[in-house]
């Protein structure tokens, strides 16, 4: 019995729409990585709910037990109470301990932005041609009727939702479980997460192509490059090459309209909200070229 | 499948083709030239079939030289619309049925949903998997799982159909209809290359073989004009006598025996044997039978052991043949 002929016959636009959708499904069945994220997504919610529901995300009375008017304050028995407070560093003191900055500093700039966006995004997007390769079922998509570009484009498409949904809804959850001021964070810091889900799941999609241990490669880069250079509170231009750099600008920028004291722009040295987003979206297309290119030239003669 | 297959572009083109990995040569300076019927693809393990293979489906490209299918070459996306590929690598995507996992191909083919459920169909009925479709993968034997990946091969109704160890892990009567299913395939006009190592049921497919030893094509033809050039070349017999050292002392002195070697018994009671390398078999033969009048030597049984591709294989490797 031969296959029957219908008049509409094969389309490589056809069959790349397929593969974004099988892709987007494909990703639902990785369930390894999938679990190690929401291992995670479930510790952090229970750490900051721990805090929330004990201590709460008001550090002034620690800040006050900490600075130096406190002291002028207890000898001269609270009648210079209203002077110290007027000082320019005890007002700077009290800002910093508000709620919405301590949970801004805590949670969202350490916590999320320098180490869990990259290891949910590296997660997701690793396995999207790591999974394939390390299963041997690359060789199914390779000798489909479509082109290699159209591959790496479509896989980072299936990713990427994934990828976007997962640090969305986490971050989320982890603003619900902070109260009211995780609420208020949401609203300030959403869309810095979003424009740097698609910047890392971009370049851990061309990892995942490139390398042949994408995993221990992405996790070296995430740790050594991202989370260091975000997190070490020191000026220089080795932290523009990271994309946590201009997500925290973002970050700091939308914090700064509002008025919460976040970092100290001594030490970001940030650059404008234009400059973060051009960089961010600009630089995902260049890398998601790059891998396109890398994954037309590549062979895979090992993992097919 | 078109029908056209004596048409003068050929349905597979390899024109020079050298293929490095690094320093490694893995296919060199190789010409082939397929336009219909059955080609098994024979040589022993790092010979270059693989690659081969990898180079007309468009999974590598060449280093020098060019792979065409049907003009376009191998390596762009359009030329996989002509070509079904069945791989020897037994991966796939676990968690789907039979039937899911080759609709899903029909459908990364492009076709649309519909006339991709009916291709599915089609071509789980030609090999036989339509009752068995929809186990899970991760359920099925190896034969069962050789089946569901020669299917998705050929959806889309291919020119050139590309088998790497079909035959793996079949049973034999399985193999008896995946071979009349490839016979088929060729008469209706679709060029088979067949990678095997089971060179017997190669030679039952077809006898135009090409043969690859150390990246290169060594001989391409039917059995019996590879072997008619291989007449003068070494052949070794199997001789069953009741007086194997006496015949040995008579064929070592023989100019035209380059080796003889004493079989052990297989069994208590079995007839000893020797192993005669002769350098030209038509001589020899003449020759021995000569001697065995004349000497009243009692030969129960005569093999030549390499009357078959192993030989073929072995006398262009320089090896035993065995691969």
């Amino acid at each position: 019995m031969n296959p029957p002929i219908h008049s509409s016959g094969p389309s490589p636009v056809r069959a790349w729409l397929a593969l974004v959708r099988f892709s987007i499904l494909r990703q639902f069945r990785l369930r390894q990585m999938a679990a190690i994220a929401l291992g995670l997504l479930a510790l952090t919610l229970f750490v900051v709910g721990l805090v929330t529901a004990r201590f709460g995300w008001d550090r002034t009375e620690v800040r006050l037990q900490r600075a130096d008017p406190r002291n002028v304050q207890i000898l001269t028995g609270g009648l210079a109470l209203p002077e110290v407070e007027a000082m320019p560093v005890m007002r700077e003191a009290l800002r910093e301990s508000q709620p919405l900055a301590v949970f801004s500093r805590w949670v969202v700039f350490f916590l999320f932005l320098g180490f869990l966006m990259p290891l949910w995004t590296l997660s997701f997007a690793v396995s999207a041609i790591g999974s394939e390769r390390e299963n041997r079922s690359l060789v199914w998509l390779l000798t489909r009727p479509i082109p290699r570009w159209g591959i790496y484009l479509a896989k980072l498409l299936g990713v990427l939702p994934w990828c976007v949904a997962f640090n969305l809804g986490g971050f989320g959850l982890m603003c619900v479980a902070g109260g009211e001021v995780g609420r208020s964070a949401f609203l300030l810091y959403w869309p810095g997460v979003l424009v740097g889900s698609i910047a890392f799941a971009s370049i851990f999609h061309l990892i995942g192509a490139w390398f042949s241990r994408p995993a221990i490669v992405a996790l070296l880069y995430s740790f050594f490059f991202e989370t260091i250079l975000s997190e070490l509170p020191v000026p220089g231009t080795l932290k523009r090459l990271s994309i946590s750099y201009y997500t925290r600008c973002l970050m700091y920028s939308s914090a700064r309209e509002a008025d919460v004291p976040t970092e100290s722009d001594l030490l970001l040295v940030p650059v404008s909200d234009p400059l973060a987003w051009g960089v961010l979206l600009l630089g995902s297309v260049l890398v998601t070229l790059l891998g396109m290119r890398i994954f037309t030239k590549r062979e895979y003669r090992d993992e097919v | 499948m078109t029908p056209d297959t004596a048409t003068s572009e050929p349905i597979l083109l390899f024109e020079q083709v050298t293929k490095w990995y690094g320093p490694v040569i893995g296919v060199n300076h190789v010409s082939l030239e397929l336009r219909g019927g059955i080609t098994g693809l024979v040589g022993s393990n790092g010979a270059g079939k693989s690659t081969l293979l990898r180079l007309a489906t468009g999974q590598l490209a060449a280093s020098i030289g060019r792979v065409s299918i049907r003009g376009i070459d191998a390596s762009s996306w359009r030329a996989r619309r002509y070509v079904g590929y069945c791989p020897d690598t037994d991966a796939f995507y676990e968690e789907m049925s039979g039937r899911e996992f080759v609709r899903t191909m029909a459908l990364l083919s492009g076709f649309a949903r519909s006339e991709a459920s009916d291709r599915t169909e089609a071509v789980l009925a030609r090999v036989g998997m339509t009752d068995r479709a929809d186990r899970g993968i991760r359920r099925y034997s190896k034969g069962m799982r050789q089946r569901i990946k020669l299917a998705q091969s050929l959806l889309c109704s291919p020119d050139l159909l590309v088998l790497d160890e079909p035959l793996s892990g079949i049973d034999p009567i399985g193999r008896q209809d995946l071979l009349e299913l490839f016979r088929r395939l060729a008469a209706d006009g679709c060029c088979l290359l067949v990678s095997s190592h089971e060179l017997e049921e190669l030679e039952k497919l077809t006898d135009r073989v090409a043969i690859m030893a150390r990246g290169r094509i060594a001989a391409v033809g039917t059995l019996k004009r590879i072997r008619d050039l291989l007449d003068d070349l070494p052949l070794t017999i199997r001789l069953d006598c009741s007086e194997p050292r006496r015949l040995a002392a008579f064929l070592v002195p023989m100019p035209e025996v380059s080796g003889v070697e004493l079989e052990p018994r297989v069994l208590p009671g079995s007839m000893p044997s020797i192993l005669v390398k002769a350098r030209n078999p038509k001589t020899f033969f003449r020759q021995l039978t000569e001697l065995v009048i004349r000497e009243n030597i009692d030969i129960v049984r005569m093999e030549a052991l390499d009357d078959s591709a192993h030989a073929i294989l072995g006398y262009l490797l320089g090896g035993s043949g065995k691969t």
